[in-house]
């Protein structure tokens, strides 16, 4: 054999074991650690959504307590059912502030959707009082009234608008001093025997909570259904919220 | 005296003929140490990538091992806390859909109030009607078919006034309410001398004009459409609540209809 076939069969057996080495040893190593490097960017993305999530969740939980008191204090806005006996107290009131007869409230017919109302939210299934529908992306329901009133022009529309200061928006404020109405309709008439003398006839929707939900879900003033109390709960034991406070939602 | 060679026995021969070696070819140890020193640094090498490579797989399965306990631990705790953020979601649906249907509503009582000064004095309004929009029904729904046009707050009001002048003074003041953008004339019918009440007991309801002098008054009704306040309660809802499609579509509906009462309008949109 001569040197250079040597040099040759020397130099091609050098490839070869570089060659077995690269693709038999060290290729399915480095896609190996290629592919954790896959996976430990994956698992660092989920990591920081999980991070993320759990932020706005522990906000969610040191917000709870606020949150709560607004959803006690709306329930007297938008109650768990039709609760008509403290509407018609609050429409007598009101009638009599106003200095009107209130004459009579019969419910109306059940509205699929109030004219120019957030349309319901798909799937929301309730179980709904005679003369509801649902309504808005909360799952409202919507329970309409007619209402019939009497007194001289001015003090009816002082009536109206005092039918719809219940629940006031006034920037981010939401004052809540009694049911939310929505007066959808008017109609004025004087009466037969004296022109100045006028029969209101209002057709006014009111709302409900959907009743799946109640008024708080489910959840009491220290922790939401579904949940242990944390061990700060005592703390907010004593700050008890009921659906007849008056309060200034923020 | 005899030369003494103070040179190794073995490197003698080389410093005495280095040609002679060189042409004759590499001694059989000569480069062959090369050869596996240099077989052996690629050794070295191939191992050390190998031991690299390795530690990196380890170290990153490590990686992957912390991570995914990390994560675990965080789903654990995001589970215990769902609750919480599902009660927040729920109250923040209730407060903007509160807030929307607040910001929807119409000041019925203001209008009123424009209405009543607007309205001259020799014309006798014998029926209002207002609605939030087109497709309000019950009691208080207005009866007139162009009140179908536009899907915005109206008020129809149903009256009658000395003459046709009168009614078009009336309609001219309506114009002129805060809020109102459009008053459409549904009709102005004088009616026949049979029909209405001639002199009306004082503080009786009349359901006509006077009559009085051979006189024939017209009945009319008329109805002034409130265009800017849906436009207004919509842009309130939709900074409260983020875009509904609900405002939208009435808002296109609006637009559509608008076109079909243009014959009946007597002002135009501001």
């Amino acid at each position: 054999m001569t040197r250079q076939n040597r040099i040759l069969i020397g130099v091609a057996a050098v490839l070869a074991a570089a060659a077995a080495y690269w693709f038999l040893l060290l290729a399915p190593k480095r896609e190996e650690a290629a592919a954790l490097a896959d996976k430990v960017v994956q698992t660092e993305a989920a990591v920081a959504q999980a991070e993320a999530t759990l932020a706005s969740y522990r906000e969610a939980e040191g917000s709870f307590k606020t949150l709560y008191a607004t959803v006690a204090r709306l329930g007297k806005a938008v109650p768990a059912d039709d609760d008509t006996r403290s509407l018609v107290v609050q429409l007598e009131s009101a009638a009599a502030a106003a200095g009107v007869n209130f004459n009579s409230i019969q419910v109306g017919a059940p509205v699929a959707a109030t004219p120019g109302a957030p349309a319901a939210a798909a799937g929301t299934t309730s179980e709904l009082p005679p003369g509801a529908a649902t309504v808005g992306s909360a799952g409202f329901s919507s329970m309409a009234f007619n209402l019939e009133f009497r007194g001289d022009f001015l003090r009816l529309s002082e009536l109206f608008s005092r039918l719809e200061r219940f629940v006031r928006v006034t920037n981010d404020r939401i004052d809540v001093t009694g049911r939310l109405m929505r007066v959808e309709s008017v109609s004025l008439e004087a009466a037969d025997d004296d022109y100045r003398d006028l029969t209101a006839t209002v057709n006014a929707s009111t709302y409900l909570v959907p009743a799946t939900e109640g008024l708080t879900a489910g959840a009491t003033a220290q922790a939401p259904a579904g949940t242990t109390p944390s061990t700060d709960a005592g703390t907010g034991a004593g700050t008890t919220i009921t659906a007849t406070t008056t309060g200034v939602l923020r | 005296m005899k030369a003494v060679n103070l040179l190794p026995a073995d490197l003698r021969g080389g410093l005495k003929s280095p040609a002679p070696v060189a042409a004759a070819g590499e001694p059989a140890g000569g480069s062959g140490a090369y050869v596996v020193l240099g077989a052996l640094a690629l050794c070295v090498v191939a191992l050390a990538g190998y031991v690299l490579t390795t530690n990196t797989i380890k170290q990153r399965q490590a990686d992957v091992a912390a991570l995914e306990a990390r994560n675990a631990a965080l789903m654990a705790e995001s589970a215990r806390l769902k609750p919480y953020a599902d009660f927040q979601s729920m109250a923040q649906a209730r407060v903007a859909t509160v807030r929307d249907l607040a910001t929807r509503r119409f000041d019925w009582e203001q209008s009123f109030r424009d209405l009543a000064r607007a309205v001259p004095q020799d014309v006798t309004v014998t029926k209002l009607g207002a609605t939030i929009s087109s497709q309000t029904g019950g009691a208080g729904a207005a009866s007139s078919p162009l009140r179908a046009a536009l899907d915005v707050p109206a008020i129809q009001v149903d009256g009658c006034a000395p003459g046709q002048q009168a009614v078009a003074r009336m309609m001219a003041r309506l114009r002129g309410v805060e809020g109102v953008t459009r008053v459409s004339l549904q009709n102005s019918t004088k009616p026949e001398k049979s029909d209405a009440v001639v002199d009306a007991a004082p503080g009786a309801r009349p359901a006509g004009c006077d009559m009085t002098g051979g006189a024939t008054p017209p009945d009319f009704t008329v109805l002034a459409f409130f265009e800017e306040a849906k436009a207004a309660s919509a842009d309130a809802a939709t900074a409260a609540t983020g875009a509904t499609a609900t405002a939208t579509a009435s808002g296109t509906q609006a637009s559509t209809a608008g076109g079909t009462t243009a014959s009946t309008t007597t002002d135009g949109a501001k």
